[in-house]
């Protein structure tokens, strides 16, 4: 398989040495064009892409799909429960937040699929432990790869580094491989490679963290490259909202239009813990998402790219169903995950958190859909990747995606 | 199982070198040798003494500082303010206050470049990201200073007094909101990661221990109208508690006493100490023997740290260059080998942000995950390119002083790219890295003929290496 020999280049850093030499632009273009046509499905074809975006700190479920018909849900938010009548009516007794008008568009249009009360077995409620099992996709106490990541590394996927694309400041393990396939970036005008370089080919010292630099130059090298010839042709086709996720989003719409060789994408809107003093803080950040996402449809489709592309957004987990004593919620287990695109089945999925008091886990949402059965449908069903070589096992698939 | 210690006369001058670059920020070559001269317990006793170098803290720290806007607004216009001048005074002192964690941050760059106490600053950046706590949220410049402080003054001493000062310190007690932390309703943040992220690691506590945990810490915030410290009984719920088994009307100091007497925060401890002063990817053995060390001098930092800088683990051959600078370390680093004075504020602070360790601003409550996770493609490049630009942008590149630039040309490039990597990289490296670092001066015109710009030039491309990134 071509696939196997390029790897293999790469492994013994002959991609890279070639690169290094005396033109390493020149150089990196020609390597990019080989590959794009070795590609099978090419990097000019119409592969579909993931991005996923993590609500970061702990989204606050049931105030962004809120039960508006559930008595319980006033009695435990007497301060912070959002008013029924103001609410964008779902149906079957739910309502998006008000400041979600943006999302409610993206319904309206059936481009939102909404699964509710999402979680795992014996939840965590730390940030750190719960994010990390989301991101590796399974509960092994020390994980070192993603599901993203090994989703790159299987057949169906794509070899070349710049196959996932993290904005972030630093690596997340959502995009962990052992192939070290996939870069981050926030700022990609910072991306850009010094004139001089070391050859990589003369590894004196085989030292593993010296390896891996050495292996992330590499590949860091091919990827900048890439990444600006990608934004040179990519334009977004609307203006976006001015705020940090909204600059994300636009700048993964300007990759999947300026034809990046990028499967998938990871990005975060952070800011979700709220412990205390809630309400405006959740409403800036569901007035931000909401906005955001819908100008990033709107974008994609005027560009064409839509039909390619599935967003999939989730929180590391839900909060406190009673809120606190200062106006806040604590962390919580289950809650929402969104997945947005033209290919989805829109609509309310999953069983809807129940809020009765004998049901709760220690005062918290259990969940009812494992999120695992949205991992393997998005594998199987839009990546092309199978599931159960991503994740262990197969999980039922609920049917979020047309 | 406990450190073993090192034989004296295996401290040569790679291991003073080491040790420099490890417990401080390097620097250049006669530092290490005044390290080396005073052999390895005199090295050692020489980082841990504190008491040569006095604290003058920011110009703009004086009495009163702490004063919330709306008291500090009151005593400076005690007449009626229309809501608008208020609402443009209260901007104005927010600007101001946001302004002095710039330059707390500039501040403590400056420290970190000139002191004499190296160890006590790394000491600081440690806590720093142990504790981390984010200006954007506490926006108080002078709380934060008090707690970088804080840090400075009780970080190397016994672990349970720095914890006690930490539930005390208002830019915490704000960040993880425990100033609203009150009886009947309380909120979990700071409770939580007291267990998770400071004390005990996540899976040595229940869900039951954070809830108890944050009632003990009920009432434990902050002034009505300034940034201190205060205990607010009607806010303290006074009932009974158990957290980790122990039971009575606890309040934060006795949860402290409770965490600080268990094993698991001393491995918990052991394994941060490892990450941050020995190797990025760490050893479970070594943690252990930290661990042991902590408890036998009860949780004393420096004591602790002594017996681990006179360690044969800490020597190792498998520890030198085991791991990734972080970036303000590696930015301090080389300012100090090179004696450059610092950069200007824009530039650095600019830098850092796209190296992900914005001071003040860690990326959440858990700090820089460090290690291999500063390595994205984007920092690598950076890092790469940015020292280049520091030294060949005209108005920005500082001065390489003449009799640094004396011991840097020599004879044949061979001797002068052995010059230079003898002043840049701590430890020195092994003579195949060594021979491949010279490879990059072959563009070059001979070193005797080189022009101040050429210099620049060499020492762009030594330290924009994936070499330079490990210590």
């Amino acid at each position: 398989m071509h696939r196997c020999s390029r790897r293999r280049l790469l492994k013994q850093g002959l991609l890279g040495a070639s690169l290094s030499v005396a033109y390493p632009a020149f150089l990196g273009r020609l390597v990019e064009r080989a590959w794009a046509s070795e590609d099978p499905s090419g990097s000019n074809g119409d592969f579909p892409i993931l991005v996923v975006l993590q609500l970061d700190g702990g989204n606050d479920g049931l105030n962004t799909i809120v039960p508006v018909e559930d008595d319980e849900y006033r009695r435990v938010r007497p301060t912070l429960g959002v008013d029924a009548k103001s609410t964008l009516a779902l149906g079957g007794g739910f309502g998006l937040h008000p400041n979600l008008r943006g999302l409610a568009s993206l319904w309206e249009r059936d481009r939102l699929a909404i699964v509710q009360a999402v979680g795992y077995p014996n939840p965590n409620r730390s940030h750190f432990r719960s994010t990390e099992i989301w991101h590796s996709g399974h509960f092994d106490p020390l994980p070192d790869t993603g599901w993203l990541g090994r989703a790159l590394e299987q057949p169906g996927g794509s070899d070349h580094p710049t196959s996932g694309i993290a904005i972030a400041d630093s690596r997340p393990l959502i995009l962990d491989n052992h192939s070290l396939l996939g870069v981050t970036l926030r700022d990609p005008a910072a991306f850009r490679q010094p004139t001089w370089s070391l050859d990589p080919e003369s590894a004196g010292d085989s030292e593993k963290l010296q390896e891996f630099l050495r292996r992330v130059e590499s590949r860091a090298r091919i990827s900048a490259e890439t990444v600006q010839e990608v934004l040179g042709r990519g334009r977004n086709s609307l203006p976006y909202p001015q705020t940090q996720l909204g600059n994300e989003l636009s700048l993964v719409a300007r990759f999947i239009a300026g034809r990046a060789p990028t499967r998938v994408y990871y990005l975060t809107q952070t800011g979700y813990d709220t412990h205390a003093r809630q309400q405006t803080k959740h409403e800036e950040l569901l007035q931000e998402l909401g906005d955001g996402l819908a100008a990033f449809v709107d974008d994609l489709e005027r560009n064409g790219d839509l039909d390619r592309v599935v967003l999939f957004a989730f929180s590391e987990f839900g909060r406190r169903v009673a809120e606190n004593g200062s106006l806040g919620t604590d962390h919580g287990v289950a809650g929402p995950c969104f997945v947005v695109g033209s290919r989805v089945r829109s609509g309310l999925h999953g069983t809807a958190p129940s809020l009765a008091p004998e049901t709760l886990l220690a005062g918290d949402v259990a969940p009812t859909t494992d999120f695992r059965s949205l991992y393997g449908e998005l594998l199987d069903r839009w990546l092309g990747v199978p599931s159960r070589d991503v994740l262990g096992s197969a999980f039922p698939s609920l049917g979020v995606l047309a | 199982m406990s450190l073993t210690a090192l034989p004296p006369d295996r401290f040569d001058r790679a291991a003073a070198a080491h040790l420099l670059a490890r417990a401080g920020f390097g620097g250049p070559p006669r530092d290490i040798d005044r390290l080396h001269a005073l052999g390895l317990h005199g090295a050692v006793d020489s980082l841990l003494d504190f008491s040569g170098e006095s604290i003058v803290p920011p110009d703009w720290v004086v009495p009163g500082v702490e004063i919330r806007h709306r008291a500090e607004r009151l005593l400076e216009h005690p007449e009626p303010m229309t809501e608008d001048e208020i609402a443009q005074y209260t901007t104005r002192q927010r600007n101001r206050d946001l302004a002095r964690t710039t330059h707390t941050a500039d501040w403590w760059f400056d420290r970190m470049y000139l002191t004499s106490t190296p160890l006590r600053e790394k000491l600081t950046l440690f806590w720093h990201g142990h504790f981390a706590t984010q200006t954007s949220k506490v926006q108080n410049g002078p709380a934060m200073w008090g707690q970088n402080q804080m840090f400075r003054e009780y970080g190397a001493g016994p672990f349970a007094e720095l914890l006690r000062q930490l539930c005390r310190d208002p830019a915490m007690l704000r960040y993880l909101d425990n100033d609203e932390n009150r009886r009947g309703n309380p909120n979990e943040n700071f409770g939580r990661e007291l267990l998770e992220l400071f004390t005990l690691g996540e899976g040595n506590y229940t869900e039951e221990d954070v809830r108890e945990a944050a009632r003990a810490f009920t009432g434990w915030g902050i002034e009505s109208d300034r940034m201190v410290f205060a205990r607010h009984a009607n806010q303290h719920d006074d009932g009974p508690k158990t957290v980790l088994g122990a039971s009575g009307p606890l309040d934060g100091d006795d949860v402290v006493r409770i965490l600080t007497s268990r094993p698991r925060c001393w491995r918990f401890l052991g394994g941060k100490l490892q990450g941050f002063f020995v190797r990025d990817d760490r050893d479970p053995d070594l943690t252990e023997a930290i661990a042991v060390h902590l408890e036998l001098h009860d949780g004393h930092i420096g004591e602790t740290l002594r017996d681990l800088f006179t360690s044969s683990e800490f020597y190792s051959d498998s520890v030198r260059l085991a791991r990734v600078k972080g970036p303000v370390e590696w930015l301090v680093g080389f300012l100090r080998s090179m004696e450059l004075g610092t950069p200007p504020s824009p530039w650095r602070r600019d830098l850092l942000e796209h190296l992900g360790q914005s001071m003040f601003e860690p990326p959440n409550v858990a700090g820089w995950p460090g290690g291999r996770r500063w390595i994205t493609a984007a920092a690598l490049l950076t890092r790469f390119r940015a020292l280049a630009d520091l030294l060949l942008t005209p108005g920005l590149s500082p001065v390489i002083r003449d009799d640094v630039r004396d011991t840097l040309i020599r004879g044949t490039r061979r001797e002068t790219a052995d010059a230079l990597i003898d002043r840049l990289f701590l430890p020195p490296p092994a003579e195949e890295v060594r021979a491949e670092l010279a490879r990059l001066l072959d563009p070059l015109p001979p070193p005797d003929a080189w022009t101040n710009a050429d210099l620049r030039e060499a020492i762009s491309r030594f330290v924009g290496t994936f070499h330079y990134q490990l210590v």
